[in-house]
């Protein structure tokens, strides 16, 4: 049995030309958080849609629960909670009929999982307010609440922070560590922002020119190392951040 | 079957709180507004002259099937596929256990819907101002049975409207957007009202329907089945099309 929830094989995307993504192996591991850090335009995003089947890959497979995604996506996807890139909704209705859309299509049997996923993003449930009147904070929780309405296993979350502001980058960051923690979920989550992913990540994958430059856990890319003077937390920004500039260089990170 | 109920509904939902649905309606009582005032202005300059339903409901028709429908029909139409797009919603669609082939189907049948609709709300608008005219003016023809032969028709004349919107639906999905459809419907109506006197009109797919829904095919020259068969080979070339490409859609 592999250790692993995810596995890609040399993974590929071409579009005309360009080279998105070349060659990923993923390597990700059951109840882990596992953070896939990269500049803007490093194929983060193109990688997660693949791992979703949004996009066919050029070349090469995506292995989810030993199963190859394509021919087995109505097996795979309903275990599987998203978010990709801005939040998309239909901007004429509330956050609660949006919810109730996805929800019928998805079969969710809960009665209550609308009500329960708006106030755990804290949003409230039937408020008049449409989709369009919501702040980019809202429709990022929204989405988030979206991604996990119907208790997924797995989490493919890219970019979740953007548009949040830091007490709701704060919520989430401990929401889905509490999700990992005490649920067993497995989350991969994307961001150019060092700060969060060395808050929350337990192993990483840096990406750089749609090439896996480096995997592995904080520990065995030796990045966790408190630091006698200040917080461990510190320590691991500083040291991921210097790590991560040492091998692709240091533009376009925060 | 109980799939395809519940993506009907979802997208009887999508509607809420959004002025499609008014426009829509609106949209629907245009034609039959004004074919009752031509009627009615034609009574008044010829007053010895009766109103007949026949007349009412053969304008209706010939103003809906030929112009009006097809442009209304395509706008709801491209509104309900590609806002699926431009709101970014297909990423949260793709990724839900629903295939792609019924996610497709539900479009169409919630377009049928739709078409049924319009015809129904036209169909019932002609019936009451005739039937509110009669107590002022002459209306021949008024009974139940002429009714509901025109209801007949009118409802068939629904089903050749959603076949014949089948290319513009693809192009819908091919451009993820409303220019291409809307151009595309606005030259057919422009060929509609050229063709609409010449022995090549049962050929042209549009104006083949109208013809045959008011039984005018036989004048022109072009055999029932041949305008039957090219309006069902455009239809079914329009579907395969449609899903051929959206099953293939990728989220870029």
């Amino acid at each position: 049995m592999s250790r692993y929830i995810i596995e890609t094989k040399n993974l590929t995307k071409i579009y005309g030309e360009q080279k998105c993504v070349a060659g990923l192996n993923f390597h990700i591991r059951k109840g882990r958080i596992y953070g896939l850090l990269g500049r803007n335009g490093a194929g983060k995003t193109t990688a997660m849609k693949m791992l979703l089947g949004l996009t066919k890959p050029t070349s090469g497979e995506v292995i989810i629960w030993e199963k190859d995604l394509q021919g087995n996506k109505k097996e795979i996807l309903p275990r599987i909670g998203s978010l990709i890139e801005s939040p998309g909704f239909y901007p004429n209705l509330t956050a609660t009929e949006n919810l109730r859309i996805f929800a019928a299509l998805r079969g969710v049997s809960n009665r209550h999982a609308i009500k329960d996923t708006l106030d755990l993003v804290g949003l409230p449930y039937r408020d008049k307010k449409l989709f369009s009147q919501y702040s980019l904070g809202m429709k990022q929780r929204l989405a988030i609440a979206l991604a996990i309405m119907h208790d997924p296993e797995l989490l493919i979350l890219d970019e979740p922070i953007n548009g949040l502001d830091p007490i709701g980058i704060v919520e989430v960051r401990s929401f889905i560590r509490q999700l990992c923690d005490e649920k067993g979920k497995t989350v991969i989550i994307s961001s150019h922002m060092l700060s969060e992913i060395s808050l929350l990540a337990d192993d990483i994958g840096i990406i750089d020119k749609g090439v896996l430059l480096e995997e592995g856990s904080l520990a065995e890319l030796k990045l966790v190392e408190n630091d006698p003077e200040g917080s461990e937390a510190y320590a691991r920004r500083n040291s991921l951040e210097e790590h991560f500039r040492r091998i692709i260089g240091g533009e376009g990170i925060a | 079957m109980r799939e395809l109920l519940k993506l009907l509904r979802c997208e009887f939902t999508k509607l809420k709180h959004s002025k499609f649905l008014l426009i829509g309606v609106s949209g629907t009582l245009i034609v039959p507004f004004f074919v009752i005032v031509k009627a009615v202005t034609n009574y008044f300059s010829n007053p010895g002259t009766a109103i007949t339903l026949f007349s009412l409901y053969d304008d209706a028709i010939m103003f809906l099937m030929l112009l009006f429908a097809p442009l209304v029909l395509t706008v709801l139409g491209a509104w309900t596929i590609s806002r699926e797009y431009t709101d970014g919603v297909l990423k949260n669609i793709l990724v839900i256990p629903v295939s792609r082939t019924a996610f497709f189907t539900g479009k169409l049948l919630f377009f049928a819907v739709l078409t049924f609709l319009f015809m129904l709300v036209s169909w019932l608008e002609i019936l009451v101002s005739a039937f509110l005219c009669s107590f002022f003016i002459p209306v021949t023809g008024l009974t139940i049975l002429s009714c509901l032969f025109f209801l007949i028709k009118m409802l068939f004349g629904g089903i050749l409207l959603c076949t014949t919107e089948t290319p513009f639906i693809y192009l819908t999905i091919r451009t993820k957007g409303f220019v291409a459809p809307l151009t595309a419907v606005a030259v057919v109506s422009l060929v509609n009202v050229v063709l609409s006197n010449s022995g090549v009109a049962g050929f042209f797919p549009w104006s083949g329907s109208y013809l045959l829904v008011s039984r005018r095919l036989s004048g022109t020259g072009c055999p029932k089945e041949i305008s039957i068969s090219i309006i069902l080979l455009m239809c079914l070339s329009g579907i395969v099309a449609s899903l051929v490409r959206f099953k293939r859609e990728e989220v870029e």
